[in-house]
């Protein structure tokens, strides 16, 4: 990955605080993802931590301005690879319904990723977990 | 083309804690699963077919 470590770890603790949790699962996720982007899994970890504590006292209106700062950051083409990442920890509590959709939607627009193409990862991300529950 | 306004909004999950100890425990279970079995890089690798 060239987009340094700090906007992705921001991008991936943005989904950790809009999803409200940063448990055993969480951080197993992130160690995926340090994994797939061939990061050192601690460093990652420690990064994200970091902007987690810099995301607690913001409003949503602030996160959203943070999350496109980061955003405008990242490297065109590795634009999709974090929109997965995002994916991921969405994904883990287990439940997609309409808000985890709408935010996954607003990261992508902010990465550059358009709707058309975020539906499609969604759902290829969606055949891929038969367990994942869809919330209607 | 009109520029979309980007709005992530803690979901109303995330506002409580919405996982029991047994939730908790079978997310781990699952998000570890999915590491095992590569979910993500494997996305990731369809991405550039």
């Amino acid at each position: 990955m060239n987009t340094d470590i700090k906007h992705i770890a921001a991008l991936v603790a943005t989904s950790i605080w809009a999803d409200g949790e940063y448990d055993a699962a969480e951080k197993i996720v992130v160690e995926e993802i340090a994994d797939a982007f061939e990061l050192n899994a601690e460093d990652l970890s420690a990064a994200v931590e970091q902007e987690l504590e810099v995301i607690k006292p913001m409003s949503e209106d602030e996160v959203n301005a943070y999350i496109l700062e980061h955003s405008a950051e990242v490297e065109d083409e590795e634009a999709e690879m974090l929109l997965q990442a995002v994916l991921q920890v969405v994904i883990v509590d287990g439940v997609l319904g309409e808000e985890e959709v709408e935010n996954v939607l607003s990261i992508a627009s902010a990465l550059g990723v358009d709707d058309a193409r975020a539906v499609l990862m969604l759902a290829d991300l969606v055949k891929e977990e038969p367990e994942l529950q869809i919330e209607l | 083309m009109a520029v979309k306004k980007t709005t992530v909004k803690k979901t109303k999950d995330g506002k409580v804690d919405k996982r029991t100890k047994e939730g908790k425990e079978i997310a781990a279970r699952m998000a570890k699963a999915r590491a095992e079995k590569n979910s993500l890089k494997n996305r990731i690798k369809r991405l550039f077919k």
